[in-house]
């Protein structure tokens, strides 16, 4: 009988040991989420139940039943639709100093045809790192040059990009910088001044093309192949926004200068100095994708929380903002950039929308994500406390109603290595 | 906290020199979280001369500050051991050994970011050389007493003398890859470290026989040689750059062989694969709470690192790295927690403690004990959640943060010729995360 | 050896010379007896002579008096109540060096390791050796009303020894006073090199320095040693820097800023040897350790040329605004915007509107505090004035031929104009070692002195004629046109055009086009080199027949440019601070507009 029981331990342990090695499968089905508190943007936590069906939030009430659900005990626990983070390279990048594992900057100057969504690595390992921690859907964006390509929003979950495709693609446009790009930048004022209008004069040459050509393409159906201009014309016409990337306080201004005279549809990133300019961000309404907020002022001037407080401002000045990390392998840490927003003067409230239906809305994609809403897409997880808090543990995660393994290569290496065997001989 | 101007300071620094300035203050009615002797709620700390005089009730004070802790978080102040602020020279990348060098030439008062990582509760950082040289150049401990002038006024007198050495593919790309010289690999790096310190032994030896008249004529001096001696005896302890696990394993074999005790690996993100190594060596380890994949030799790696080195037994720390991190390290100690299942206490000394532990000043700082230097930091909300903020930072008993008192605009020391302070993109929105610390002034700006 | 020896000697070197060759091309000397009747003379910095007397002989004052009969020999100098100053003395400078040799770059494996040159470790080369009297700096600098200047070589770290130099002559020769005067030191690291760094350096100097202890040690049992022992290593560099170790020859360290000047004190402190902190432009943070340690300072003549005049304009700017809400701030921001949208086209308009736009509270604030920054500097020898530190001028970054102006500045930021007069003269005299026989005028002294028309200090005072040694040095006064309201449209009219542009630098001849545009009031000098790249000059000002502009070079050099224009040609020089000068011609390629 000892015996047996050894055999079947020792069975076990080798069972765990190699399971260690690849991470489980997401299992698909009915899911009954019981007795847990659902969060809603509009009432906060409420008692309630969750049925997921299809992929979808079936039913959001309390006391729900379903036979085939795999029911899953919430008692004690909250349930919040996934976050989604507004701007990331995830699956774009592996690792960042190994430039062959990079995909999201192409060679020249004009390249809005390029689609995140083509290089997007389903397999990459900083998928399931980063959403491990409640993260459902990410911005994929490109960089580089004045239009670097088209960003696509993903759900972390997939194993074609089709499958992950979570329907928003928007062209970025970086408006031309007028500050230094880092810390080393040894140009002088005049020549900053004069590189500024330079690229202002590229981008304004750039779009007059785009606008002709929209023209012609309007009224006539075989017009000449040119993907480098009819990628924006969605843009051009009206029907789709483009994510200008902007920061210093002057650029702000002449962006939105731009986009009036240009009267383009936008959606602004970054606006580090967004503060600076709350004013007329307001006015023009412009929706602003923000971060990341754990970063230094921009000047050596600004006060030293400038980058925390950023959010919340533009948020009380009733600018529409969601929150960014600009990460690749942490954007995990999107909660902790809200909870800093939220430490420096949001309220709990705006900085949770910000990273969910905010976002959501930005993207026009509400219908689907951003809240615990009955049809919307099953991408929720399921914690122990306030999702911004570090120490709250995610204990499940569904992304578009699959139950994912809350498993990654860190949580494989520290099950690997906690009590290494061998040890020390 | 006064509004400090340079030139404000021009009558008052007449009498004033070299002389580090103390000061007296009362922290009351805190929750007082000592790191060594456990939480003390609604206590007092007095700190005179710049000393923690008295931990007790209803404590009073005569000739000095009162800082109303109630509902507040007393700490440490924060400890970092591992950061590039306050210098103006990080890499003196021209040759792999580069012992002879000393960033504590290089101390820059006038750097705001000593004010931002007081903002965030941090009054020690170690200011190290870069990571471009095998043997990089000396570091130097520094007390972040912002407003003072005189470089000489940051330094935290007495600290151990520490050296900056490094491992892997900075070294390798900076000489082998970039100028062709060794090293070129990582068994190149082994090398470089068993050549200087076989140089070295030669060295004391020559000048001994020197000393003790055997030899008539002495021996050339070399400053670089010097520090390597220095090392050898003990009195130089060294910071190492690391990463994978075989090359940490193989410098604790180098520093076997010549009879080198202490060490603390910096970064060491695969520190968790030989934990029961470390332990047994006596080495400390420095690690980032979360970083990782940002280049190859750190895609196998865990953030779980700072859990599984503390559980084997290993005196880790936190450091940032970064000016941009060591403004939250208290953050940074939160997720060290979230990713294994550290204690409060435990998940505290990773910024507090433990790296004074590993500049050899814990008897000096990192916790709230009668006769330590009064260094606190003084947050709402505990530091270890996300909502912390931290009120007051009090170095040596002065009050350097005060987020009552804190105008827009703290520059020591402003560019006459520059008008508005120039907008700088960050790294961040840049998209870019390479390591901007450790590798400062070896790059050849590709971006 | 005593100046005066030195001085003796080299004259007879000189006399030698002249004796040696015939030659007609040069007038003889008539006489070296002078007397400079009836002007005011400034004895010393703060001893004035009222209205006398100067004779002066064989290069040195033998009287000062009033009425002084003329010996027969004498050639009289009538002042005409002029004023009369002893000669400046400049405490430090790049005179006469030439712009720095274009170095080959260096191939070499290991960058760690270089060669002592490649490193920018010279401290066995002297100023004087790279001296060369055809310099215009020499020209400039006299004419400015110095005698003599300190002269260290320019490089790297150590670029070599400073000479004490007298500002005229035909060679170097004729103008050394003393070849080994000091060791230059700089916290300037090699490109790419060691020590390419603040640390390399710092290290590089530690080790330089105790590598020079151990010598002196080794040469010393060496001599000493009747058995046979390991001969020292030869080494210029550190055999050069025996004395400094010595401590006989003071260490110049270039530190403009404070924490130059802290680390200068941490070495000095560290090593022993005697230090000069030079070029000080931000000196008050250490003014406490300065004194404490009792070190000798130069002082930057580099004023910032922000806020020259500004600073005023900009004061009463901000007086007339009232502190705005940021609320405010951003309408303010707004109507701007709106302002510049609603007029996109007309460039008037637009220029108009910026004119127009208010400055925000925060724009308002950090100006102030860079009002208050330029104050502390352009205050700064004020304010050693006040905590008693002698203190003496460098000219580095500064030019010579901007002393008055510069001074002047300091003059009204509160400097006394007798510490003002000291630092030209006496003080850098007595640093030097020379106050003995230079820095006043009285008798025994060097003739060395300058005659002006109006007292120094006054904005419209001219130097006629500069002593040096004994001997005049008669300035051309150029011929100042009254300055027409609106500029000088009769003199613009002939420079304005297309020219050639060809200039002869150290690293070759560079050609190329310039074109001078723009109108009298607003003159634009455009440089068009011979890749096609554009370059608008800065600094644009035309004075009679000589325009002056600053153009921008590898990014971060300026070239002051100074071109004398005679009907279709040009000749004039290319100055870069640091380096040194070059001459530039041309001629007219087009006709005027």
């Amino acid at each position: 009988m000892h015996n047996i029981t050894l055999y079947i331990s020792c069975f076990l342990f080798t069972l765990t040991t190699l399971s260690a090695q690849q991470i489980q499968r997401a299992q698909n089905g009915i899911f009954l989420l019981k007795n847990g508190e659902v969060y809603s943007h509009e009432n906060g936590l409420v008692k309630s139940d969750l049925l997921i069906e299809d992929g979808l939030i079936s039913q959001v009430k309390p006391s729900l039943s379903n036979p085939d659900a795999e029911v899953i005990d919430c008692n004690g626990l909250q349930i919040y639709p996934g976050m989604i983070d507004s701007g990331t390279k995830l699956g774009l990048a592996e690792i960042s100093a190994v430039s062959l594992t990079q995909d999201h900057d192409e060679i020249g100057e004009y390249t809005p045809h390029m689609q995140a969504l083509t290089a997007i690595n389903p397999s990459s390992v900083n998928i399931p790192v980063n959403r491990v921690n409640g993260i459902t859907t990410v911005l994929a964006v490109p960089s580089g040059n004045l239009f670097p390509g088209t960003a696509a929003l993903i759900d972390l979950h997939g194993y074609t990009p089709k499958q992950m495709d979570a329907g928003f693609a928007g062209v970025v446009l970086n408006f031309p910088r007028s500050g230094k790009k880092h810390r080393w930048d040894k140009r002088t004022d005049e020549e900053i001044k004069t590189d500024n209008k330079k690229a202002l004069k590229k981008l304004n040459k750039y779009w007059s093309s785009a606008k002709s050509y929209a023209a012609i393409a309007n009224k006539k159906k075989d017009v000449k192949y040119n993907p480098q201009l009819s990628a924006v014309m969605p843009i051009v016409n009206g029907e789709a926004p483009l994510m200008i990337e902007v920061n210093k306080k002057e650029d702000i201004l002449a962006a939105i200068k731009w986009t009036t005279e240009n009267k383009v549809k936008a959606i602004f990133t970054g606006v580090a100095e967004g503060y600076r300019v709350l004013d007329s961000l307001a006015l023009h309404n412009i929706p602003v994708i923000t971060g990341p907020i754990l970063d230094n002022p921009s000047r050596s001037s600004d006060k030293y929380d400038a980058a925390y407080a950023n959010a919340g401002m533009m948020h009380k000045a009733g600018i529409k903002v969601a929150i960014r990390t600009n990460e690749t392998e942490n954007v995990r840490n999107l909660p902790y950039n809200a909870g800093f927003a939220v430490a420096y003067g949001m309220e709990w409230k705006a900085a949770f929308r910000s990273v969910t239906l905010t976002a959501a809305e930005i993207f026009g994609v509400a219908d689907n994500y951003g809240s615990l809403e009955t049809g919307k897409r099953a991408n929720l997880f399921i914690s122990d406390g306030d999702p911004f808090e570090t120490n709250t543990t995610i204990k499940h995660l569904f992304i578009k109603g699959w139950n994912i393994p809350l498993e990654s290569r860190h949580t494989l290496l520290y099950d690997e290595f906690l009590e290494r065997s061998p040890g020390l001989k | 906290m006064k509004h400090i101007y340079i030139f404000f300071l021009l009558c008052s620094s007449n009498g004033l020199i070299a002389q580090v300035e103390t000061g007296d203050v009362l922290i009351k009615n805190g929750t007082v979280l000592t790191i060594t002797d456990g939480i003390k709620d609604s206590t007092d700390v007095l700190i005179r001369n710049g000393k923690i005089s008295q931990i007790g009730k209803n404590l009073t004070i005569s000739n000095g500050e009162t800082i109303d802790a109630t509902g507040l978080y007393v700490m440490p102040g924060i400890v970092d051991a591992h950061s590039h602020i306050a210098l103006d020279a990080v890499n003196e990348a021209t040759r792999p050994v580069t012992a002879d060098v000393w960033v504590g030439d290089a101390l820059d008062p006038y750097d705001v970011d000593i004010y931002r990582a007081l903002a965030g509760g941090v009054t020690i950082s170690h200011a190290m050389h870069g990571s471009a040289n095998a043997i990089g150049g000396q570091c130097e401990t520094i007390k972040h007493r912002w407003g003072v002038l005189d470089p000489d006024e940051l330094r935290m007198e007495g600290a151990p003398r520490t050296i900056k050495f490094a491992l892997g593919e900075n070294p390798m790309r900076v000489h082998g890859e970039r100028s062709e010289i060794v090293p070129n690999t990582r068994m190149g790096i082994e090398q470089v470290f068993r050549q200087s310190f076989a140089e070295g032994q030669e060295y004391q030896a020559a000048w001994k026989k020197y000393n003790s008249g055997q030899t008539k004529t002495p021996p050339v001096y070399d400053h670089k040689k010097e520090a390597i001696v220095g090392i050898l005896t003990g009195e130089i302890m060294i910071h190492c750059h690391s990463y994978r696990a075989d090359e940490i394993l193989m410098l604790m074999n180098v520093l076997k062989d010549y009879g080198v005790k202490k060490i603390c690996f910096q970064h060491v993100n695969e520190g968790f694969k030989v934990a029961p190594e470390l332990a047994e060596f006596g080495a400390y380890a420095s690690v980032f709470s979360d970083w990782w994949a940002y280049k190859f030799e750190v895609y196998y790696s865990t953030a779980y690192n700072a859990a599984i080195l503390t559980r084997n037994g290993v005196v880790t720390s936190i450091n940032s790295d970064s000016k941009e991190l060591i403004r939250h390290l208290y953050h940074e100690a939160a997720k060290a927690q979230k990713y294994g299942e550290l204690t409060d206490n435990e998940s505290l000394r990773l910024i507090t403690i433990n790296p004074a532990i590993q500049l050899g000043i814990d008897d000096r700082v990192g916790s709230i004990e009668v006769g330590k230097e009064g260094d606190i930091a003084v947050f709402k909300n505990h530091p270890l959640s996300i909502y912390a903020r931290a009120q007051y930072t009090v170095v040596d008993g002065v009050i350097r943060f005060d987020s009552t008192h804190d105008p827009v605009d703290m520059r020591v020391d402003v560019d006459p010729e520059e008008g508005i302070p120039a907008f700088i993109d960050s790294a961040k929105h840049s998209g870019h995360n390479c390591e901007e610390g450790c590798m400062q002034g070896a790059h050849t700006h590709q971006h | 050896m005593t100046i005066r020896r030195i001085l003796l000697l080299s004259s007879v070197l000189w006399t030698i010379s002249l004796h040696a060759q015939i030659d007609y091309d040069i007038i003889p000397e008539v006489s070296n007896t002078y007397l400079i009747n009836d002007v005011h003379i400034q004895v010393s910095p703060t001893d004035s002579f009222g209205l006398g007397d100067i004779l002066i002989e064989d290069g040195y004052i033998i009287n000062v008096s009033r009425n002084i009969t003329a010996p027969v020999e004498a050639i009289v100098i009538e002042g005409d109540s002029a004023y009369v100053y002893p000669a400046f003395i400049a405490g430090l400078s790049h005179t006469g060096i030439p712009s720095a040799e274009e170095k080959s770059k260096p191939n070499i494996r290991f960058r760690g390791y270089p060669p002592n040159t490649l490193a920018g470790v010279t401290p066995e080369i002297s100023a004087y050796s790279k001296m060369k009297a055809s310099e215009s700096s020499i020209k400039s600098m006299r004419e400015a009303g110095f005698a003599i200047s300190h002269v260290v070589p320019n490089g790297g770290m150590l670029p070599g020894q400073g000479s004490l130099m007298l500002l005229s002559g035909d060679s170097a020769d004729d103008m050394l006073l003393n070849e080994k005067q000091s060791c230059f030191f700089q916290f300037k690291g090699a490109p790419r090199i060691f020590p390419a760094t603040v640390i390399g350096v710092m290290a590089k100097w530690r080790d330089l320095y105790h590598k020079t202890e151990g010598l002196i040690k080794h040469k010393t049992t060496y001599k000493a040693s009747t058995s046979p022992l390991k001969r020292p290593k030869k080494d210029v560099s550190l055999e050069a820097l025996i004395p400094v170790v010595n401590k006989e020859m003071p260490v110049y360290m270039n530190t403009a800023k404070a924490k130059s000047i802290f680390r200068a004190i941490t070495l000095q402190k560290e090593l022993g040897h005697k230090l000069v902190l030079t070029e000080v432009k931000q000196g008050w943070p250490a003014i406490a350790k300065i004194k404490q340690n009792n070190i000798s300072v130069l002082l930057s003549t580099d004023l910032l040329k922000a806020n020259e005049d500004k600073g005023k304009k900009s004061e009463k700017d901000d007086k007339g605004k009232d502190k705005k809400t940021d609320k405010e701030e951003t309408k303010a921001t707004e109507t701007a915007l709106e302002k510049t949208t609603a007029v996109a086209n007309g460039e008037e308009e637009k220029k108009k509107t910026k004119e127009e736009k208010p400055k925000d509270p925060e724009t308002i604030a950090l100006e102030k505090r860079k009002k208050e920054s330029v104050d502390a500097y352009v205050g700064q020898a004020a304010l050693f004035e006040k905590e008693g530190i002698p203190f003496g001028f460098s000219f580095i970054k500064g030019k010579a031929k901007d002393t008055k102006k510069t001074v002047n500045r300091m003059i009204e930021a509160g400097l006394s104009k007798s510490t003002a007069l000291a630092a030209l003269t006496t003080v850098p005299a007595q640093l030097l070692g020379i106050d003995k026989q230079v820095g006043t005028i009285q008798k025994g002294k060097m003739g060395n002195l300058f005659i002006c028309d109006k007292p120094y200090f006054e904005e419209a005072s001219q130097i006629k004629n500069v002593f040096i040694d004994g001997k005049p040095n008669e300035i051309d006064i150029k011929p100042k046109k009254e300055k027409k309201e609106g500029g000088d449209s009769s003199a613009f009219k002939s420079v304005k055009g297309s020219w050639s542009f060809s200039a002869t630098t150290p690293d070759g001849i560079h050609t190329g086009k310039m074109i001078v545009s723009g109108d009298a009031e607003n003159i634009e000098v455009k440089m068009i080199d011979e890749d096609g790249e554009e370059e608008n000059c800065t600094d644009v000002a035309l004075d009679g027949q000589t325009l002056t502009f600053d153009r921008k070079v590898g990014g971060t050099m300026t070239v002051n440019v100074e071109l004398t224009f005679e009907d279709d040609s040009y000749s004039g020089t290319g100055n870069i601070a640091d380096y040194g000068s070059f001459p530039i011609e041309g001629s007219k390629t087009s006709p005027e507009k």
